[in-house]
């Protein structure tokens, strides 16, 4: 598969996702849905690479894209003062997004991975709500919480369709370019999601770009090494690792 | 007489599920368990999963399967709470602070979505697809409902038709649901569904206009929030729609809508309503939907379950608060 009919089959299930959730009100007010293109690259992983992919994978990739929407929503929640109507309407769209997962699922009689997956979104929310607890994380715990939060319903549902060999790459892509959108923007001095809310992260900035570079380190290495993948989809890969380079993002934002 | 006392026999089931709750809501993180707690001590009425279990009898009850959907059923009802709070801006409910009063709305939209997600695990035990469909599309019409009600806010030129359409999502469809999925896990015949289906349906429709009438005629301490509340959010319900030209109402109406109404203008808006005949004519439609329900109950065999499900709709609908 070459590389433009990945972002054939990316956009194409970016259309789809925006079209199980479309709602006029919610448009309306709130914008569109967001849904992360680089996410979705990684949730297509197996497809990428020329994997079988029948309906059902399809039905699932796009319910786990619609847990990410749903919470990207909720993410969107102010922490004080949502009375406007647009930010009662964003609380109101995450929860629809949400139901719409779990309806899309429901249809397909996928009650297993509803199961999975419903498990794996109460883990996240609880390892957001870290961020807020008054208890004490390490460093280490909060990545492994950003790891799990940017990642575990994708993680569940390629265990689910047996592609277990793609989920480490995923998790660390994931995981990557998170942690460099957030220090950038940070360095910018704007509002980041986890660095803002972290005295661990914001005391321990060198060691935050020391892992970075560690991760990035080891994904490029597994990347190239890897029997898995075909060369197309290396390239993608390896790209997108490199458009998200640590210093293009602190030079760019 | 209290509606605890018309589903006593229920009581070990009840405990159990509320057993069950405080395990559905345990979390690894302190502030989750903290504020998911919280909620499940303000109580309630956990009148849903009443309904859940009373429908349940009509097939092959056990308590062991039949709380995989009271549990959650009530949790889907709680986290909406929550997120309506949110929405609301709300700093009480049922005289104590809300979560996001205690914590920020952020907490409460974690608190909310764990809540949902938990409810949905939890109902997975359940392998019958046609309920997860069943349950499924009552969480998105609940959120249809609510993305309703807040186009419709402030906006008087509505019909009657609109509110009851908005009503039936808001709150009919979950007790619906609650009647349905406990008839569907007890495995009963699908008449009996269809019935029950029914029954929750017209209860919550009568239920939620009593609840609409309650918000202008209790007291603040009745309700454990200030007595008009709805309406000054700009909720336009069904008692006000019958009465909203009066001459008397109509000005004090749009001052309360734009949200300038000072105390004693709203006493008096308040007062006013009480005066009009919008309540008399809202407790009929209340009256005709619980009629409905009466007459989907009577199609059921005799049971102590049939007597309790008749009972507490006779008391959902006449309750004074």
């Amino acid at each position: 598969m070459n590389e433009a009919l990945m972002t054939q089959h990316v956009e194409h299930y970016k259309k789809n996702i925006l079209m199980q959730i479309q709602q006029n009100t919610l448009q309306k007010y709130t914008g569109i849905p967001v849904v992360d293109e680089n996410r979705l690259f990684y949730t297509l992983l197996p497809l990428l690479n020329g994997e079988e992919w029948n309906k059902s994978e399809k039905i699932s990739a796009i319910a786990v894209s619609l847990i990410f929407t749903a919470l990207a929503a909720h993410d969107l929640v102010k922490e004080e003062n949502a009375s406007s109507k647009a930010q009662q309407l964003q609380v109101l769209a995450g929860d629809y997004y949400s139901g719409r997962y779990y309806q899309l699922l429901a249809k397909d009689s996928k009650i297993d991975l509803i199961q999975q997956l419903s498990s794996g979104v109460a883990s996240v929310t609880e390892h957001k709500s870290r961020f807020y607890d008054l208890q004490e994380y390490t460093f280490e715990q909060l990545i492994q919480s950003i790891q799990l939060i940017e990642s575990k319903p994708i993680e569940q549902f390629l265990e689910y369709y047996s592609f277990h060999e793609y989920v480490f790459i995923m998790k660390e892509a994931m995981l990557l370019e998170v942690l460099k959108k957030e220090l950038a923007s940070f360095e910018k001095n704007e509002r980041t999601f986890y660095i803002s809310k972290s005295k661990i992260f914001q005391l321990n900035k060198v060691s935050l770009i020391l892992e970075i570079e560690k991760i990035e380190n080891a994904l490029v290495r597994d990347v190239r090494s890897s029997e898995l993948l075909k060369e197309p989809l290396k390239q993608a890969i390896l790209e997108r690792v490199s458009a998200f380079s640590l210093e293009k993002q602190l030079r760019e934002g | 007489m209290k509606l605890k006392l018309l589903y006593s026999d229920l009581k070990s089931d009840l405990d159990v599920i509320e057993k069950e709750l405080a395990i559905a809501v345990n979390s690894s993180s302190h502030l989750l368990n903290e504020a998911s707690l919280h909620l499940l001590l303000a109580g309630g009425k956990r009148i849903r999963p009443v309904f859940v279990l009373l429908s349940a009898k009509f097939g092959n009850y056990s308590i062991e399967s039949i709380k995989n959907v009271a549990v959650p059923i009530e949790l889907i009802h709680m986290a909406s709470l929550v997120h309506d709070d949110v929405i609301d801006d709300a700093e009480t409910r049922r005289g104590r602070e809300t979560v996001k009063a205690q914590w920020n709305n952020r907490v409460a939209m974690y608190t909310g979505d764990f809540l949902f997600a938990r409810a949905i695990e939890y109902i997975t035990a359940l392998e019958n697809t046609y309920a997860h469909e069943v349950l499924s599309h009552t969480m998105v019409e609940l959120c249809i409902g609510e993305i309703i009600q807040i186009e419709d806010k402030r906006l008087l030129d509505q019909t009657v038709r609109d509110y009851l359409r908005r009503i039936k999502r808001k709150t009919a469809i979950l007790i619906s649901a609650s009647c349905e999925l406990g008839a569907i896990a007890s495995q009963a015949d699908e008449k009996t569904i269809r019935h029950l289906k029914r029954f929750g349906y017209y209860v919550g429709m009568s239920f939620q206009i009593i609840d609409d009438i309650l918000d202008i005629t209790s007291t603040d301490e009745q309700l454990g929030k200030p007595a008009g509340s709805d309406l000054l959010q700009g909720n336009i319900t069904l008692p006000v729609l019958y009465v909203k030209n009066e001459q008397s109402i109509y000005p004090l109406l749009m001052e309360a809508l734009d949200g300038e109404i000072s105390e004693e203008n709203k006493q008096k808006l308040l007062s006013e309503i009480r005066k009009s005949d919008g309540i008399t004519r809202a407790k009929q439609v209340s009256n005709m939907y619980l009629e409905k329900a009466l007459n989907e109950i009577k199609q059921l065999p005799a049971s102590s379950a049939k007597k309790s499900l008749q009972n507490i709709a006779l008391f959902m609908s006449k309750r004074k608060f």
